[in-house]
Order: structure tokens, then sequence, then C-alpha cells
């Protein structure tokens, strides 16, 4: 059985510490290159599902500059049986339904029973790729997925579907199938030396994108459909400050402070009060009441 | 009557007895070499690797074979203890060279030359000498015995053997003492009373009036029991715990030049080779031969942070549990099978991965031990192969490894944000085409940590004040990789130790000061292993320099009673002890009260060997068992010099409620003194 999983490398922006406001302040030593969490869970999954069915075989698939194949070599290291590095030099250019684009044409042929994804890369928050590139295979897709279980004729799978406010959809759809990774689903592995030293050896298969056979007659940027025109902070949020009134007691007024100002409490919410155990154990009370936690 | 001051050796007995004697001479012999042949196997074959004692710095192995072996300097940091061993030690040695000493004369110089030379002076001085002798011994069994079986501290382990031991030895001290007495009482010489103890049997014997028939038979009796018993004894040593005798003295050769703050390297990282021990096969011969020197004495329970504090982990037990396994499988191995002890499988560890984590690498267990035997170490090779074979920790230490790899710092903040704790200090920075003659190595604690970070920069400014040529790194700055090797990931370890030692290599400066202890240690000590030899110093031996040399000046009075908190790594790893004392002192009217636990025995605070990153092991809070032990001096302030021993104070400070006591570095004093 095989299984692909798509993986992201991507740039991530833990620091503002530059001075160019042109660049949303963002300095050359703010960023770090790491894997798409999102998409280390998606290769954990599909590691675990590696356990139960011993004859699946791993595909990582990675669009992306050099850097793609650190992750790739991440991904090895963690237990996947191969990687295919798609070279792109202008990474970062090209926007989600062109990525799908090349990413699904590289296995349009293959036979594949699963694939996996992050349910979104961390970068852009885009969300969209996954779900593209089930549409150009034609496919189904379930996005945000939580939980995984293949039945034993590997013809059908059951996936939860987180939804708002922690509800999640319990589905089952035929494969083969697309799936995106919601976080929550698993802890990912810290590969063993073993694996790591291993990884260091192995090939990672590299294609270009023009070797792809895309339906276009051209390809690049260019036949983009969406455009990013600016990237911004958020605005910082309103908060009334805490009050100058030196009436109300310095605890009272950093209790203000810390709760975003004098407002009252919402609705049927109840506020909390007393040492941490009297909370915590208020806390798990309403919990219980609630059905968040069992009886 | 000088020329009489001898006896006859086999008076009694008769010299034609003497062939009877040599035979049961050679089966004792023999018993023991067959003993000893058969835990050669053990000691050799179990283990995989082929590991090769070194003889290197002899001198000083010598030096600790008498010093720690003959003259027990270890085992008498403890006094009842000490001196009970010291005692049955001794006197057996002396009454051995007295063995010897008739040997000699009966057996060669005698025969062949026709010399006796035990009489006159020179015999009653030999026998006051073997009588003393017997006498400390015996003294040192029945304290033994008293100590075994009425004072019976927690830390002995009850078993039938060591009582028959004791028994054993005390029988063959008393007929000897009785063989004495009979003669000298059948013999009536009255400057025998010179044999002290043999003088007291016979009075004994001449208040009770024996018949002296009955006293020549009881001696013939006695005399062949005190033999074959001594015989026995002899037979006996390798295949009790006795083996001591031989297995302690061939340790501390093999171990002491071996320093305790450096961890062994992984030389060969191989794809398909094994890291750590998951199997008793794994050890090497010298760690083998470690099992088989530990007596079970207790005294790394005695000293171990977390036993003390009731976590899962007993120094003891790990090295009695492992000497278990291997014996085990030594003996299974012998009998031609290839399988392990019950515990020794590959999926099945050997010891419970609680034990395992509860170790914070203080290096107690390997301090206290009378033979050098380290606990630690064994510890360490068993958390390899749980990190780097099995990928099996606590998820948290997970997060720690990615953040490293990731950020380059412990704290997973990034290379943006090493420079913020200098903000308004105007520090310089080291880099290619900029130099200095200190670089100052902040550490990630003094980078990162809110409270830490202000004592980094008390530290600057203190330079500054003295007016040294310093720099920092800056953004170059990398985790030294004292944890992630700590916590059994040698692999990150080196990688980063590696990227450090090409930066270091590659920029001009004289000295390193560093803040953390452990930065400390891994760039002064476990960084040569790797080629790297730089000139380390801790910040105390500079600022220690720089009051000495007058370029800062103490000037403020302070009645304060403090206490210091020996960090690990400073004091037991790298002996830096009365230099942080001398700086304390320095200041006028400073009450400096010591712990119960100070300078090479000093009680970890509990951060150590990754125990920052980690949940706290069930049992009682370690930093809170230090702070109550510090508190015992009632000071004012509590002093240290190791950011990760300060958090822990500080923290252990407030879950105690303990209210008005200060924590503060040694920095901070010396700044408020100025």
């Amino acid at each position: 059985m095989k299984v692909i999983v798509f993986v992201k490398q991507i740039k991530y922006v833990y620091a503002q510490t530059g001075i160019d406001p042109k660049q949303n302040f963002i300095g050359p030593d703010d960023i770090v290159h790491i894997m798409n969490p999102l998409d280390e869970l998606a290769l954990e999954e599909t590691l675990r599902v590696k356990e139960k069915h011993r004859d699946t075989e791993i595909v990582v698939i990675s669009l992306g500059d050099g850097f793609a194949e650190d992750g790739l070599r991440k991904c090895l290291s963690m237990g996947a049986d191969r990687a295919i590095h798609i070279y792109d030099a202008d990474y970062g250019k090209l926007d989600a339904w062109m990525t799908a684009m090349v990413l699904a044409y590289s296995i349009r042929n293959q036979e594949f029973k699963l694939i996996f994804c992050g349910r979104r890369a961390i970068d852009d928050n885009g969300g969209l790729v996954g779900p593209y590139i089930a549409e150009i295979l034609r496919i189904p897709h379930v996005s945000r997925v939580v939980k995984l279980e293949i039945d034993g004729g590997r013809s059908k799978v059951l996936v939860h579907r987180a939804v708002e406010r922690g509800n999640r959809e319990v589905m089952e759809c035929t494969v083969p199938a697309l799936f995106t990774i919601e976080k929550g689903i698993n802890i990912p592995r810290y590969p063993t030396l073993p694996g790591i030293l291993r990884a260091q050896k192995q090939v990672i298969q590299r294609m270009e994108i023009r070797d792809l056979e895309l339906p276009l007659k051209s390809f690049g940027p260019a036949l983009n459909l969406t455009e990013t025109i600016s990237l911004s902070n958020p605005k910082p949020k309103k908060r009334s400050g805490g009050l100058a009134d030196a009436t109300v007691s310095a605890s009272d007024r950093l209790r203000l402070m810390m709760g975003g100002g004098d407002t009252e409490t919402k609705g049927d919410s109840t506020l909390v009060e007393g040492s941490t155990d009297n909370v915590l154990s208020e806390i798990e009370r309403v919990f219980r009441e609630s059905g968040i936690l069992p009886e | 009557m000088e020329h009489m001051w001898t006896r006859e050796i086999f008076w009694n007995v008769g010299a034609d007895k003497k062939i009877v004697v040599y035979c049961l001479a050679v089966i004792a012999l023999g018993f023991f070499s067959y003993g000893i042949y058969r835990r050669y196997f053990l000691w050799r074959k179990v283990s995989r690797n082929k590991g090769r004692i070194s003889f290197d710095a002899l001198g000083k192995r010598v030096r600790s074979l008498i010093i720690d072996g003959l003259f027990q300097r270890r085992l008498l940091r403890e006094y009842y203890p000490g001196l009970m061993h010291a005692f049955i030690l001794w006197g057996f040695f002396v009454l051995f060279l007295g063995t010897l000493t008739i040997a000699l004369q009966e057996d060669i110089t005698s025969p062949l030359m026709g010399v006796s030379f035990l009489k006159g002076y020179f015999y009653l001085l030999y026998k006051l000498t073997l009588n003393i002798a017997g006498l400390l011994a015996m003294a040192g069994i029945l304290m033994a015995l008293v100590r075994r079986y009425i004072i019976r501290p927690d830390r002995l382990s009850r078993s039938a053997e060591q009582g028959v031991i004791l028994i054993w030895i005390l029988i063959i001290l008393v007929t000897g003492f009785m063989l004495e007495g009979l003669r000298i009482y059948s013999l009536k010489n009255s400057w025998e009373v010179w044999s002290i103890g043999g003088w007291i049997v016979s009075e004994i014997l001449s208040r009770l009036n024996a018949q002296d028939f009955s006293v020549l038979y009881l001696h013939k009796v006695l005399w062949w029991a005190h033999l074959i018993i001594s015989f026995g004894f002899l037979a006996y040593i390798p295949f009790s715990r006795l083996i001591h005798l031989v297995t302690s003295p061939a340790n501390i050769f093999i171990n002491a030049p071996t320093s305790q703050a450096v961890l062994s390297p992984i030389v060969n990282f191989d794809a398909s080779g094994s890291f750590g021990v998951s199997t008793v096969k794994d050890f090497t011969p010298r760690q083998i031969f470690d099992f088989d020197a530990c007596t079970q004495c207790g005294r790394c329970q005695d000293n171990c942070p977390a036993y003390i504090s009731e976590k899962p982990l007993s120094p003891k037990k790990v090295i009695e549990e492992l000497k278990a396994r291997w014996l085990e499988t030594g003996e299974l191995m012998k009998e031609g099978n290839g399988v392990e002890g019950k515990r020794g499988g590959e999926n099945d560890g050997l010891l419970d991965e609680d034990v395992i984590w509860s170790c914070t690498l203080c290096m107690a267990c390997a301090e206290s031990c009378p033979v050098y035997i380290s606990s630690f170490e064994k510890i360490m090779e068993l958390r390899r192969s749980l990190v780097l074979m099995k990928s099996t920790f606590f998820p948290e230490i997970a997060t720690f490894f990615r953040d490293v790899e990731t950020f380059g710092d412990t704290f997973g903040r990034g290379r943006a944000f090493r420079e913020d704790w200098a903000i308004g200090i105007d520090v310089k920075k080291i880099s290619d085409g900029n130099q200095a003659d200190i670089l100052y190595w902040v550490g990630c604690q003094g980078t990162f940590h809110d409270r830490n970070n202000l004592i980094a920069g008390t530290l600057a400014q203190l330079f500054k004040a003295a007016g040294a040529d310093f720099g920092i790194l800056g953004k170059e700055e990398y985790c030294c990789g004292d944890p992630m090797r700590r916590i059994g990931n040698e692999y990150l370890f080196q990688k980063t130790a590696q990227r450090n030692i090409e930066l270091l290599g590659r920029l001009n400066f004289n000295k390193i000061v560093t803040y953390c202890p452990h930065c400390f240690n891994t760039l002064k000590n476990e960084y040569p292993q790797f080629g790297a030899h730089f000139d380390v110093i801790h910040y105390t031996e500079f600022l220690r320099d720089l009051i000495r040399a007058g370029n800062l000046k103490i000037t403020k009075n302070m009645e304060k009673r403090v206490a210091y908190h020996d960090p690990c790594y400073l004091a037991r790893a790298n002996d830096i002890y009365n230099v942080p004392r001398e700086i304390l002192k320095s200041i006028p009217g400073m009450r400096l009260v010591e712990p119960e636990r100070a300078k090479r025995k000093t009680f970890c605070c509990g951060a150590g060997g990754g125990h920052m990153w980690m949940r706290e092991i069930p049992g009682k809070k370690m930093n809170e068992v230090r702070v109550k032990e510090i508190m015992n001096g009632q000071p004012e302030i509590i002093t240290t010099s190791c950011p990760y021993c300060l958090i822990m104070f500080e923290d252990g400070v407030k879950s105690l409620g303990l209210e008005g006591i200060k924590c503060l570095d040694v920095c901070e004093i010396i700044r408020d003194a100025l």
C-alpha cells in the first residue's frame, strides 16, 4: 500500500527585530527554516499507519528550493521510505493552485491509497493546497482530521474531523483519498540515531517541474490565480488600561490590567476565584458537568 | 637470656606435619585461583566490547592505590565505618605480612642459609606488632557486628553472607589468640607479656588453673582448626563478597585517573551501530569490573540527591541490579546458552525508566565511592540507549531537542534575541575582525532566562568596571551542548560542539570566561575530547583575580549571614570551592555559613542532568530538600554561582514560604559591596 505525504519546508518568522518597515521589521536573523509542524503530524500519522500495516510504503514529496531537502531528510530519518524533491528555484512565488497542480501531477500516474498533508502551512495559513490536489486528482478529501482508522479491507477510512468549538464530525470515506491533518492528532516522534544516520546516506530523488507534463502550455507565477499584495501585523487590540484611581488596591488594578479592563463577565460564564487547588477543582467540576470530561 | 626470645614454629604439633600444612595451602590456593579464573571469564567474556585496561598515568594510579587502598582515604571520610574497615584491613594486612615473615624464615633463610631472624628484640617487636594488629582487626569486626546488627543503618542490605564472613574472621582471630595463650600458659615465659593478646588468654587460663595435659591437647586441636579455617577463608574469597579484596584495589588502580566530569564520547557514528547500553553485554569489561568491585557499602545512596529526595533511584541498587543481570547472563553463557538473563532481553530494559530519568548527573555517587565506581556512568549509558536507539523519553525532552536544533539555544528563543540581555550595557562583540582579551561566554541561561539575564548583565558591568578587555559572541553564540549530552543525545551534543569549536577556533581571544558552571565544564573539560583546547575559567576565578589585583575595590560593609551553595559542576567536577568563598570573605562583616553538605560533598539543586527541562519525577522536590538543608544555618542570603541552582533555590524559597530570604548570585553580592 503506497501512501503519499506532502511536506513543506517553511520559513518560520519567530521574531521581528529588523529595522525596515517595508520588510515588516523582519530581519535576516528572524527566520528559521523548519518543516511545517502540521506536515510533521501528517508524516507521524502515516508512520503509525505503517506500524499497523507493515507493507505500507511511505513516499514524501516536497516542492521547494534547496532547503526542502533538509525537511525531506528529516522525514527519512523519522522513517519514510522514499523522498522526492520537486525543485523550484523561485520557490515562494507560486500560489496555492499552481502548487497543487505541480504536486498533483507529480503523482498522477502512481498507484496510491492515501495522501496526507498538513491542514495548512503555518507560514501563509492558506489551507488550500490539500483540497486543490484532491480536486485535481478527482479523489475525495477530508480536511482537519484528528483521528483516523483504516478498515480491514483497506477500502474505507473512518475519520474524525475537527469542527468549531471542539465538536467532531465522524466521516467515512473511500480510498484513494486525501486527508489534511489537524494538530492534536498525535505527538510526532523524535528520530532515532540509526534513523538519522541512515537518512544521511539515502538518495533523495530530484524532479524538475518541466518534467511533470503539466496540462499547461507555459508555466510559472504568471499563471497564478491569486496574488499576495501585502502582509501586515495585526493591529494591537484596544484594551482599557488600568485605573489610575488610587482607591482600587494594587492587586485589583493588576487583575484589571491582565483581564483586559474593567469589563463584566459575559453571559453565563463563571468567575472562579481562590487558591490554585480550588480553581482547578472548580474547573474540573465545570468540565465534568458540561460533559467535556467523563463523569 | 636474650637468645631465648623466640618460639619454635611447629611447637607441640611437630615439624614433620609441615608437609600436611603445605598440601592444605596448595589446595586452598587452588580453590582461590579457580575462583578467580571463573570470575575472569565473567569479567572479560560477557561484554561484546573489547576493552583494554590502559596503564597511562601510572603514577596517579599507584598513588591512589596507596592512598585510597592502603590508607583508606575515601573510606575514612566517614569515621565509624571508615575506622571499622581500616582496622580490619590494616590488622589483616599486618598479620599477612607476619605470616610471610615466618614463611621467609622457615622456607628460605633457615633451610638455605641457616639464618633464623625471628628472635631477640626483633621477635618481641614482631610479636607486639602482630598482637596489636590482631586486636585492631578484632575491634573492627566487633564494630562491624554492632553496626550491622544493632545500629542497622538504612544503606546496608541484609544478607546472610555478610554475617558469615564477619563471624568467620572473628573465629580466625579468636582461635589465633587462644593458640598463643595456650602456648604461653604452658611455657610460662615472663617475657611473652609482649604478646598482649596471647598473654591475656594465658592469664585467664592460669586463673582457671588449667591442667597441662588438657592445655596441650586443646592446643593441638585448635592449631589444626585454626589452620583449616584460615585456609578455608582463603579459598572462600573468590566465591563471596570477599572478592573485593581483589577487585576493589584493582578497580582503584583502573579508575583512579578517570575524570568524573567528562563523559566518554561515542567515537563512531555508524548507521548499523548500536549506541549506549541496552543489554548487559553492551557494557565494556571495565564497566562490568565495576560491578564486581562494589561491596554494597551504600555510601553512594547516602549521598544521592535523588535517593534523599525519595525518587525511585538508588545508585547502590543500580549497581546491584546490573551486577545481578551480569552474573545471570554470564552463568547462562557458561552453559553455552546465548540468551540473556531475565531482564536482559532486547525489549526489556535493564532498569526502570523512572530510575534512569531520576538521575541528575551530579556525580555525588562517584565522588563518595571508596573504590571509584561511577553509578551515573552506567545510567548515562542506559539513557543513551533510550534516547539514541529507542527514542523513548518524555515529550518535553523532544521539544527541547527540537528547540536546540532549530534555534540553537535551550530556551527555543532564537538568535535574534541573543543580545537582548546586553541592551544598555554596550558590550563589544568578538567577530572575525574584532578581537578581545577575554571572551565572555554568557550561556543560554544568562542570555534568555528572565532572572539570570540580569546576572549576565551584572557580570558584564563588573568586567567593565574593572577595565577588562572583553567581548561576547552575540548572535553567534550557541548552546554549549551540556544538557543534550547529559540527557543522552550524544549525537546532537557532538554536532553542537563541532559547530562551536569551529567558530571559536576562528576567533582571536586569549581566555574564555563563562557565567554558567555547566558551560565552563563542557568548554574546559569536554571539548578537548574533540581536539579543542581553550583556556577556560569560571567567572568566580576571574572576579577573584580582579579583586586581588585591585581592579575591583570592595568598599562596603555587609553585616549578613550568607550561605554559599556549591554548584556540582564547579565544586565536584572542577574543584573550585575556595575561590567563591575567598571572594565572599573579602567583604567585611560578611558571615559565611556552611551548609551540611558543602564543597565536594555538595548536594544537587535538582536541575542537573537535563532536569531543568524535565517533569518532576515523583518524590520530594530536590530544591526544597536542599533549601531546607541550607536554612539550617539560618542565613539571610542564599548565594551560589550557577544559574540553574539560583532558579531552583528561588523557586524553593517561594514554595516553602520562606519570607525575607534572598537568593543572589555571588557577583550580585560583589556588585552591592563595591
